[in-house]
């Protein structure tokens, strides 16, 4: 169960103009601004629920998950997931979530991706049999057969990528933060990704939190959305509720593009629910 | 947790592996390097053996094994993938694992610093200590043994401090999200706050840097017979 409070973050960012003047002049005086990356977000996820926690860039979905997982303290406000406050009993806590972020690679760049699946195993001090276990589980839900043994530099990123997951599965969390886990991936990697996650959420009861600008994945994973823009949550809804939404706004601003495909038509609707909503 | 450690050991040292070509260029760079500073200090000998605080086989010796334990004593070679992971925020993975993040990175940098050592600093060891059959000296087997103990005892702790150096360039990336030519700066003022520069030192101009000179006192001078005056000496 992930229970977010009243969860506020700022950050102090140093700004300045263009030019070799306003360069020269921030070494001896520097300008601060403060950006508020999250206000006031509450929201609750029960056990084995995925949710889909969209927003526009800058809106404040990875900070979130980067306070969910411990990573970040936040200025006000408080959460808890499985019963643990995650900055204060941080070593115990990350034990139980898994966390992927889609533009870092936590694989050791030189060696075979089995090594580094051999050091997590041991900073997550997993048992030998369980370990195989899990290993032969991911290796044939995410086909990493081949893969095991070969370099991480020598991977394409849809292959990376199912490695990635593979790793923050290793430890059997109960929670599962994805942070754009399909980002740049081609259409077969897409739905062997989706296909996985919706597996470990029905077989093991997974619950997961996924941010994403993909909106395909949304629909084929998530019944429940959480609307996030400009570090408030604007909506916290199911898919159909906010597909309908999202289609109103569509309607009023430029009418109906019926002749749209699919993909094409999701992003629209959800471009024009962000324009009305002024995010 | 031991456990935990010592995989961080073995995968750096497979890491260090997977590049043969990178550990034989090593290998050949810091031999090629040592011998150009003794060529370079012998010219000084030649022309002012009282200027240095050491009898030049002392000097080979301390040069071949500053080449070897290089890494294991200089501020600069610390690991690069964590201020890398600071800078690109990588280190959000770092953060999530069930560990304590200063020992994990501690452990990180010295199976760095180990593994080059091995790697590197083992084959000039091997060679300088042959070489160093060319060299007689007169001290006592038990003295030796004393000094060869000191040796390993202050090369432990010269790289605890250097470590925990690191350590605090890591801290202070990660709170101020400094740049590399700030870590830059840091580590060139501690490896030369570090002593291992010091009979450079000798050379400095006439009150400058005095201080740093003298918190290094010469050590008293020994006899040593060398087989030939023409050669690059080992120790």
């Amino acid at each position: 169960m992930i229970c977010a409070e009243h969860l506020s973050k700022t950050f102090k960012v140093a700004r300045r103009n263009s030019g070799l003047g306003e360069a020269v002049k921030s070494l001896f005086k520097k300008e601060y601004t403060l950006i508020h990356a999250l206000d006031d977000v509450s929201f609750t996820v029960p056990d084995g629920e995925i949710v889909g926690y969209i927003g526009p860039n800058g809106a404040g979905k990875s900070s979130t998950i980067k306070i969910l997982s411990g990573i970040l303290v936040p200025d006000s406000g408080t959460c808890t997931v499985n019963g643990c406050i995650p900055w204060k009993q941080r070593k115990e806590y990350v034990k139980t979530i898994g966390v992927v972020f889609g533009q870092r690679t936590q694989l050791w760049w030189d060696v075979p991706v089995a090594d580094s699946f051999d050091l997590l195993k041991n900073i997550y001090d997993v048992d030998d049999g369980l370990y195989r276990k899990n290993l032969a589980d991911l290796t044939e839900l995410l086909d990493l057969g081949d893969l095991l043994t070969l370099p991480v530099r020598s991977l394409s990123l849809g292959q990376r990528m199912r490695c990635e997951i593979a790793a923050s599965l290793l430890h059997r969390p109960d929670v599962l933060f994805l942070d754009e886990p399909t980002i740049g991936l081609d259409a077969v990697s897409k739905l062997a990704v989706r296909k996985f996650i919706k597996t470990i959420n029905e077989e093991k009861k997974t619950t997961v939190l996924l941010t994403t600008h993909d909106m395909n994945d949304i629909e084929a994973l998530a019944r429940r959305i959480i609307l996030i823009g400009k570090g408030h949550i604007l909506m916290d809804t199911s898919f159909e509720t906010f597909i309908s939404r999202a289609g109103a706004c569509s309607t009023d601003q430029c009418g109906a593009d019926t002749s749209a495909s699919g993909d094409k038509r999701l992003e629209e609707l959800t471009a024009s629910l962000y324009t009305s909503l002024g995010i | 947790m031991m456990k935990t450690y010592l995989s961080f050991f073995r995968i750096r040292f497979t890491r260090s592996l997977q590049y043969r070509a990178a550990a034989f260029a090593g290998i050949l760079t810091q031999f090629a390097w040592g011998g150009m500073l003794i060529l370079l200090f012998r010219a000084f000998y030649e022309s002012n053996p009282q200027a240095f605080p050491m009898p030049f086989s002392s000097l080979a010796t301390y040069v071949w094994l500053q080449q070897a334990l290089l890494t294991l004593l200089s501020p600069w070679a610390y690991n690069k993938d964590i201020m890398d992971s600071i800078q690109s925020g990588t280190i959000a993975y770092e953060l999530c694992r069930p560990v304590d993040c200063y020992a994990m990175w501690y452990v990180k940098n010295l199976a760095e610093r180990l593994s080059k050592v091995c790697l590197r600093g083992l084959p000039i060891l091997v060679v300088a200590a042959f070489s160093s059959l060319a060299v007689t000296d007169s001290r006592c087997p038990c003295r030796r043994t004393f000094i060869f103990f000191f040796i390993i005892v202050s090369v432990i702790l010269g790289n605890t401090v250097v470590i925990s150096l690191n350590m605090l360039l890591f801290t202070h990336g990660i709170l101020h999200h400094i740049n590399a030519g700030n870590a830059n700066a840091f580590c060139n003022v501690t490896d030369f706050l570090c002593g291992r520069h010091f009979f450079r030192c000798r050379f400095f101009p006439a009150g400058v840097l005095g201080s740093y000179s003298s918190t290094f006192p010469s050590p008293p001078c020994r006899t040593r017979h060398f087989c030939s005056s023409h050669r690059v000496y080992l120790p």
